[in-house]
C-alpha cells in the first residue's frame, strides 16, 4: 500500500462526499445547507488541488484542470454568499440561495470526474 | 549588447528539452501550499466557532467572511485589529495560538518561493527557456557559432560588425560569460552547454528557417567532428563550416559532405608558399581585404633560398610540405627530438632560442626562420635570436595567444601566424564572398606577371590602399532593376553597372572580377558582355562605388537612365501617357 496513493485518493474522495452533503436537499430550503459544509468543501478541495500540482501526466493535468473548476465554483458559491449576508444585507433569500447550492452543484460534477478519472485510473494500473 | 548567459547541466539533465518550469514550481509549491490551506482552515474554524460578545453584551458568532478577513491580515502581519468587534479572552488565546500557526505558515510559503526564485538550477532552467525562445522567434538570416574561444568571439564580432545575426553555443562558462560582456553590434543569445549534444544544437537553432550555416570552431577537433556531423544529418540543406587541426579529421569531415573544412596551418602555410612563388598574387590576395587573412606585417616579401623552422608540429609539417611542392626543398628542422622522415643534416637538435642552435643551422645564410612552437615566449626568443644573428633574415612567427598581440608587434616580425584570427577571417570570406575564393584560385592559376599586370590595372582604377569585395547575384533580390531590365528584352552589359545616374560620364572606381555562369568562372569580363539572369558577379573596389554599383542595379530609373539616355517617367500613370505619346509620335 502506497501512503501517499491514500491520502491522494482520500482528499479527492472526500472532495466529491462534502460537496454531495451540502449540495443535497431543497435547493431554496436554508436548513438544509450548511455553511460549514460549505466552508469544509471548500478546504477540502484547495487541498486536493495542492495535491494534483507537478503531475507531469496526461491523467494528472486533466485531475488539476477538474479540481481548479470545482475550486471555482465553490470560492464562486461562498463569494455569492458573503456578498448576499453582509456587503448587499439581501440575507439568505431563496434564490440567492438557490444560485449558490447551483454553483456548487457544478463543482460535484467537476468533483464526480476527478473521482471517475482517478478510479479508471486504478482499474487501468491492475490490467 | 551582449545576452546573459544561459548555461545547463551537461548530462541527462541538459537531454530533455523543451522543459517547462511551471511543474517544477507547482511541485515546490505543494508542501507549502497545503500547511497553509491547512493553517487557516484551523484558525477560521476556531474563530467561527468560539462565541463572542457585542459591545451591548449580545452573543455572537464571526461569520467565514469576517473570520477570513481577520485570518488574511493577521497572517500578513499587517494586523488591523480585533473586528468587528474586540474579543473576549477565550477569542484572544485561539488568536494567540493562530498568530504563530498561520504568521509561520506565510512565512514558510514566501521562503520557498524566494527560495526557488534564488536556485541556480531553477534560473539556469528559466534562462534556457528564455534562450529557446529567443531563437525561435528570430525572423532575420543568422549564423550559428559553436565555441566562442578566440576564433569564435572573432567570428562574432565580425558577423555582427557586418550586421548579419549570430547564436552561440559554448561548453565553457567563463568563456560565454567574457562573450555576453563583450561590445557586440546587435543582440547574440548565448547558450552554454555542450555543443557536442545534438539537442544543444537544436535548441540554438540547427533546423531554425533562417539559420544560414553553422560554423564549428571550438579548440577541439573531435567535438567539430561530432558537431559536423550532427548537422548533416538533423539538417542536410545546412551549410557546414568546420575547423579542422588534423588532417585524419579534414578527411573523415570531407567524407561526409561538410561544406568547408578550414585547417589555419594548411592556410597559413599555402599562403606563405604563394607569398615565395608568386608575390604578385599575393599583393592581390592583401589587397583584396580590410583584414587579409594572411598579413605581411613588414613591406618586404618572403625570399627563397635556405628556411629554418623551428618547432615541428602541424604547422612546420604543413609549411615543409607546401614548401617543397614549390621547390623549396632546403629546410633546416630545429626541434628538441627527431621527426620521423626528417634524415641527416636537416634535423638539428635544440629549440632554438639559443645561439649556438641556430648558428650550427647556418642562420647567417638562411632567407628565413620560422618560430612554429606552441609557446610565444619562446618563438619570440627564437625571432630574436635569429636576428641578433642574421639582421636581414626573414622572420615568421607563431602567435598562440591573441593577448599577446602587441608584443609581436613591437618585435617587427615580417609574418605573423595566429590561428584564431586566420581561422575567423577566412571563414568570414567564405560566408560574406562566396565568389572571392574560387576567383582567387583563377587567379593564381595566372602567371605572376599577368596577375601583376591585372593588379596594377585595378589599382589604378580604384585608387585606394584596401579594396573590399562583393558578391552580387542578378535575381530579384540583388539586382531587381536589372532582372526587370533583362525581362523587357533589354541588354545589360558589364559596362552599365559601372556608372551612376547622378555623373554618368564618370567611370565608378568598380573593377568586376569575375562572373559566374552556369558553373563556368569568366574571369575579368569584357565591358561589353551582356549580363543574364542567375549570374554572379564578383565587385571589387572602395565600399562607398560597390554601395553605389548596388543602388544602381536596385533601381530602374537609374539604370534605365545609364542603359538608354532618357530619364523614364516615375509612376503607372505617366508611363502610360508617356507610351501614349510615342505611339502618337509614330515609329521612328
Amino acid at each position: 500500500m502506497n501512503l501517499e496513493k491514500v491520502v491522494f485518493g482520500f482528499f479527492i474522495l472526500l472532495a466529491l462526499t462534502l460537496n454531495f452533503g451540502f449540495f443535497l436537499g431543497d435547493i431554496t430550503d436554508v436548513a438544509h445547507h450548511n455553511v460549514y459544509e460549505l466552508f469544509a468543501a471548500i478546504v477540502v478541495s484547495l487541498i486536493a488541488t495542492a495535491l494534483k500540482f507537478g503531475e507531469r501526466t496526461q491523467i494528472g493535468a486533466v485531475l488539476l484542470a477538474a479540481s481548479l473548476v470545482a475550486d471555482l465554483q465553490l470560492i464562486a458559491a461562498a463569494v455569492v454568499w458573503t456578498l448576499a449576508s453582509h456587503a448587499l444585507e439581501l440575507g439568505l433569500t431563496p434564490s440567492v440561495l438557490a444560485s449558490i447550492v447551483s454553483l456548487s452543484g457544478g463543482a460535484l460534477l467537476a468533483n464526480i470526474v476527478s473521482v471517475t478519472i482517478l478510479v479508471l485510473e486504478t482499474v487501468g494500473l491492475h490490467r | 549588447m551582449a545576452d546573459p548567459v544561459v548555461s545547463s547541466q551537461q548530462g541527462a539533465a541538459a537531454v530533455t528539452t523543451e522543459r517547462s518550469v511551471i511543474p517544477h514550481v507547482l511541485r515546490r509549491m505543494r508542501a507549502p501550499l497545503l500547511t497553509l490551506v491547512a493553517t487557516y482552515a484551523i484558525a477560521i474554524i476556531g474563530l467561527v466557532a468560539i462565541p463572542g460578545r457585542t459591545p451591548l453584551g449580545e452573543p455572537y458568532h464571526l461569520s467565514f467572511f469576517d473570520a477570513f478577513y481577520f485570518v488574511s491580515y493577521t497572517a500578513t502581519t499587517i494586523g488591523f485589529g480585533e473586528l468587528p468587534y474586540g474579543f473576549n479572552d477565550a477569542q484572544r488565546l485561539w488568536v494567540t495560538v493562530c498568530i504563530y500557526l498561520v504568521v509561520i505558515a506565510w512565512f514558510y510559503a514566501i521562503g520557498t518561493i524566494v527560495g526557488l526564485v534564488r536556485d541556480e538550477r531553477f534560473q539556469r532552467a528559466v534562462a534556457r527557456n528564455a534562450f529557446r525562445r529567443r531563437v525561435r522567434r528570430l525572423t532575420e538570416p543568422f549564423y550559428l557559432v559553436c565555441g566562442c574561444g578566440d576564433t569564435g568571439t572573432q567570428l562574432v564580432a565580425e558577423l555582427t560588425e557586418r550586421g548579419s545575426r549570430a547564436v552561440v553555443v559554448d561548453a565553457d562558462e567563463a568563456r560565454t560569460s567574457e562573450l555576453s560582456m563583450a561590445d557586440l553590434r546587435s543582440h547574440v543569445p548565448i547558450l552554454c552547454a555542450d555543443a557536442n549534444l545534438s539537442e544543444q544544437l537544436l535548441a540554438a537553432g540547427l533546423d531554425h528557417p533562417y539559420c544560414r550555416a553553422l560554423l564549428a570552431v571550438t579548440g577541439d577537433d573531435h567535438t567539430n567532428l561530432q558537431i559536423a556531423i550532427s548537422a548533416k544529418l538533423l539538417n542536410p540543406v545546412l551549410t557546414v563550416v568546420t575547423r579542422a587541426d588534423n588532417h585524419a579529421t579534414r578527411d573523415n569531415m570531407a567524407s561526409f559532405d561538410t561544406d568547408h573544412i578550414v585547417n589555419p596551418f594548411d592556410t597559413f602555410a599555402g599562403g606563405l608558399a604563394m607569398a615565395i612563388q608568386t608575390p604578385m598574387t599575393h599583393r592581390l590576395y592583401e589587397w583584396l581585404s580590410a583584414k587579409p587573412v594572411i598579413p605581411l606585417t613588414s613591406g618586404t616579401l618572403p625570399p627563397r633560398g635556405r628556411w629554418i623552422v623551428c618547432g615541428y608540429g602541424r604547422l612546420a609539417h604543413a609549411i615543409q610540405d607546401r614548401l617543397e611542392n614549390i621547390g623549396v626543398d632546403d629546410i633546416a628542422v630545429v626541434a628538441p627530438e627527431r621527426p620521423s622522415g626528417i634524415h641527416g643534416s636537416a634535423y638539428i637538435e635544440g629549440k632554438g632560442t639559443e645561439p649556438a642552435t641556430l648558428t650550427q643551422a647556418d642562420v647567417e645564410h638562411a632567407a628565413g626562420v620560422i618560430a612554429a612552437n606552441d609557446d610565444d615566449a619562446d618563438n619570440l626568443s627564437i625571432l630574436l635570436t635569429a636576428r641578433s644573428l642574421n639582421p636581414s633574415i626573414f622572420l615568421v612567427g607563431r602567435q598562440n595567444d591573441p593577448a599577446n598581440g602587441r608584443i609581436f608587434l613591437a618585435a617587427h616580425l615580417d609574418m605573423i601566424m595566429e590561428p584564431s584570427s586566420i581561422l575567423a577571417l577566412r571563414i568570414i570570406r567564405l560566408l560574406t564572398t562566396p565568389l572571392l575564393p574560387p576567383f582567387l584560385r583563377r587567379v593564381r592559376q595566372l602567371p605572376d606577371a599577368t596577375v601583376a599586370q591585372h593588379l596594377s590595372e585595378v589599382q589604378s582604377l580604384c585608387r585606394v590602399e584596401r579594396a573590399a569585395s562583393w558578391t552580387l547575384q542578378v535575381d530579384t533580390g540583388d539586382m531587381p532593376a536589372v532582372v526587370d531590365a533583362l525581362a523587357e528584352g533589354r541588354t545589360v552589359c558589364v559596362s552599365h553597372l559601372c556608372y551612376t545616374a547622378a555623373d554618368p560620364g564618370a567611370r565608378l572606381p568598380v573593377s568586376i572580377a569575375m562572373i559566374r555562369r552556369g558553373g563556368e568562372d569568366i574571369l575579368f569580363p569584357d565591358r561589353d558582355m551582356a549580363l543574364e539572369d542567375g549570374d554572379e558577379i564578383l565587385l571589387i573596389g572602395p565600399r562607398a562605388a560597390i554601395a553605389r554599383v548596388r543602388w544602381v542595379a536596385a533601381h530602374d530609373n537609374d539604370l534605365r537612365y545609364i542603359i538608354t539616355g532618357h530619364r523614364p517617367a516615375d509612376g503607372a500613370l505617366l508611363r502610360w501617357w508617356q507610351r501614349r505619346r510615342s505611339r502618337a509620335a509614330g515609329p521612328d
